[in-house]
């Protein structure tokens, strides 16, 4: 194993390399990104049709162009909108595995990653769906299910979440990433173990204003995309179809879910080329799988894989100290393997809670 | 490092006369600041002429001019907005004033500079690539259908499409664009911490590293300066740890240095060169079997090399280190970044002291 012969080049990156980037592996893994993405997404996306599909086919029966439906259908397109911006991390947890084990793995395989997914679903379920609101917004749609426009609960709330979904993504974007590849563990009783929350912190921090710069350009461009997606779908149906109705049932149903969907998968992609850019310059990550591959190639297999005993872990804190071998036993037990994109932190970890 | 295949937005090009290029290619975000550019100065172009002709038109006579400023006025607009990519990229080697703005140039596949016939063909098929066009009539009927809004979903496509990163208009003129202002090679580091050449020093002369090894290294000290010290010593301790080993170092050493030191030797030493001057380090032997010397260690300096603490300095040096150490003895020779370094070596040592308890 090579751990610096990478299928995707590990460097230094600006964000629009990355937006660039982004599109090559589009083009590379069309298939797996489809697969991957539509088996997260299905499920969130027939749960947001049976929350807020009422609302258009309520308004169709008396007419979508009139002007008392146009407040309804905000409404609709609002709160979609608001759902699949919340639902998008936990819907691109298969995206995620797949794409973190396709940075060393030219092609891993979707039953390793089906099966990753299931072993870490309790976590990723938590803290993505639970934690970051998705589900509590949901049951806030079934209590809400039926009843007509009110302006704190369809104004107000959603502006909220939005706001409340912003602050959180900008500040503490790679939240998936740590749960899902680096696999800290959400708490422990161990002041020395890397938990969710200090690893967040030690990820985040330093770079808290770079994030916050790089998450407005890329909501500005995926807004745009947004917008050129919808008109496109509806573009091609006009071309087809000669319909150029903008407000149909299909349109509301099927369109603007689906061009939402699409900007999402667009943005769990862009958030993962991200989060390696990330320890790139943090963590001089690059650096590491170069120096560890070198060790390997002149001292052999094991040598860039051990964890000294006096290793620091990723925040520069001391590590509990523990022999290599042990470490590196301890990784491969884990299931976890070293060719994942997550290894260096997992190997740092196992040394810290030696089982 | 990657494989050959790996990805990343670069292609290699074999001109005709057989020399090969890497090129950075420059995708849809890459070019998007440099179309909005082009977007303004056309715009600022197409004005100014036009202000001119109707400021001229209307001092001459604007009764009989009239007609024909209104004519110019179309002109102008069609031959600016047509023409003026196709010129600019024709006579600056590939190049607008958004392009030159962000550091991109359009080229031909064979990585030979754009002709005009392939700048011309690039540039009528723009809005093509733009297309659909959305027209906000759809939205509302009231609007007249002649505010048009790209969407240039078919340009995007193309180029997820591509290899090359290529529109519909590069596709039929046979061009890309590439990042122009990127230099592939490693700076070379200056080294001004007076420990590494000592340092360097104890490697054996016959010692040679391989290409990957030196790549390696060149990568280390590339980006060391951006790594706090605890992580500079965490990458680094992967390929130190054997190294001390093989060369039977003191185990205690800094491994940031240790690599740091190789790189010295690798790129920037002389062998032909006389031995350092090792000023206030001249007699100190980082080398396991020089340990117990007293003259190794009464000079001090195994704080400078060391990730030692300060008990263990006090405790194992015999003579008052003000007087030994060389940071404290002559400041004025030691930069702000070996200071650092010390500092940074204590705190290492006083973690693995307390990891060891």
């Amino acid at each position: 194993m090579q751990l610096d012969r990478t299928h995707v080049v590990v460097r230094l990156r600006t964000l629009s390399e990355i937006g660039d980037l982004a599109l090559i592996m589009i083009r590379r893994y069309p298939a797996s990104l489809l697969i991957g993405f539509t088996a997260g997404a299905m499920v969130w996306a027939i749960l947001n049709t049976a929350l807020l599909g009422w609302i258009p086919l309520q308004e169709a029966d008396y007419g979508l162009n009139d002007e008392e439906a146009v407040g309804e259908l905000t409404r609709y397109m609002f709160w979609m909108a608001v759902l699949v911006l919340l639902q998008a991390p936990a819907a691109g947890v298969l995206t995620t595995l797949y794409l973190g084990q396709a940075v060393f793995e030219q092609r891993p395989t979707w039953a390793s990653v089906f099966k990753e997914a299931k072993r870490q679903f309790p976590r990723w379920f938590w803290v993505l769906g639970v934690q970051r609101l998705a589900i509590p917004t949901m049951i806030l749609l079934i209590v809400r299910w039926g009843e007509p426009l009110s302006g704190f609960w369809d104004v107000f709330v959603p502006i909220c979440l939005l706001l409340f979904a912003a602050i959180v993504r900008s500040s503490r974007p790679f939240v998936p990433e740590i749960i899902l590849l680096e696999q800290c563990p959400l708490r422990s009783k161990s002041d020395l173990e890397i938990t969710l929350a200090r690893r967040s912190k030690s990820l985040h921090g330093p770079m808290a204003s770079d994030l916050g710069g790089r998450f407005l350009a890329v909501s500005f461009v995926l807004l745009i995309l947004l917008v050129s997606v919808l008109y496109s779908l509806v573009f091609v149906r006009g071309i087809t179809l000669g319909n150029w109705r903008v407000m149909d049932l299909l349109t509301l149903l099927v369109f603007i879910p689906l061009a939402l969907w699409t900007v999402a998968a667009v943005s769990v992609l862009v958030r993962l080329l991200n989060y390696l850019d990330t320890r790139i310059r943090l963590e001089g990550w690059e650096v590491e799988l170069a120096v560890r591959a070198e060790a390997m190639r002149e001292f052999g297999e094991n040598t860039g894989l051990a964890v000294t005993s006096s290793q620091s872990n990723a925040h520069g804190s001391p590590a509990r100290p523990t022999k290599s071998v042990k470490a590196s036993a301890a990784t491969k037990a884990s299931g976890s393997t070293a060719s994942s994109v997550t290894q260096p932190v997992q190997a740092t970890r196992a040394t810290e809670t030696p089982k | 490092m990657a494989t050959p295949f790996a990805l990343d937005t670069t292609i290699a090009v074999v001109t005709p006369e057989n020399i090969s290029f890497e090129y950075q290619l420059a995708g849809p975000f890459r070019r998007l600041p440099a179309f909005l550019i082009d977007f303004v100065v056309r715009w600022v172009v197409i004005l100014t002429i036009v202000l001119l002709i109707w400021l001229i038109g209307g001092l001459i006579s604007f009764s009989q001019l009239g007609p024909y400023m209104v004519a110019t006025t179309f002109l102008v607009y069609f031959i600016i907005s047509w023409f003026y990519g196709t010129l600019m990229e024709t006579y600056f080697n590939g190049r607008t004033v958004g392009k030159w703005a962000c550091g991109l140039r359009a080229i031909d596949v064979d990585g030979r500079p754009i002709s005009g016939k392939r700048a011309l063909i690039r540039n009528l098929l723009r809005v093509a690539d733009l297309m659909p066009l959305a027209a906000i009539s759809n939205v509302a009927p009231d609007v007249p259908p002649v505010f048009m809004i790209p969407t240039g979903m078919v340009g995007l496509t193309t180029m997820i499409c591509t290899r090359r990163m290529q529109r519909l208009g590069d596709l039929a003129a046979g061009t890309m664009v590439i990042v122009d202002e990127r230099s592939w090679r490693l700076p070379v580091v200056k080294v001004d911490d007076p420990r590494v050449p000592a340092l360097a020093s104890f490697f054996p002369g016959d010692h040679r590293v391989s290409r990957s090894m030196a790549r390696t290294l060149a990568i280390y000290a590339e980006r060391r300066h951006y790594l706090t010290p605890a992580r500079r010593r965490e990458v680094a301790r992967h390929l130190t740890d054997p190294l001390v080993e093989k060369f039977e170092f003191r185990r205690d050493i800094d491994p940031d240095l240790l690599m740091y030191a190789l790189y010295y030797k690798t790129f920037l030493a002389d062998p032909s060169d006389q031995a350092p001057d090792l000023g206030p380090l001249a007699g100190y032997s980082p080398l396991r079997r020089d340990e117990n010397k007293p003259q190794g260690l009464a000079l001090g300096t195994k704080v400078g090399l060391q990730a030692g603490t300060a008990s263990a300095q006090t405790s194992r040096m015999p003579i008052d280190p003000l007087k030994t150490n060389p940071l404290k003895t002559n400041p004025n020779q030691h930069s702000a970044k070996t200071k650092r370094s010390a500092s940074s070596a204590v705190g290492s040592k006083q973690k693995r002291a307390g990891e060891t308890e």
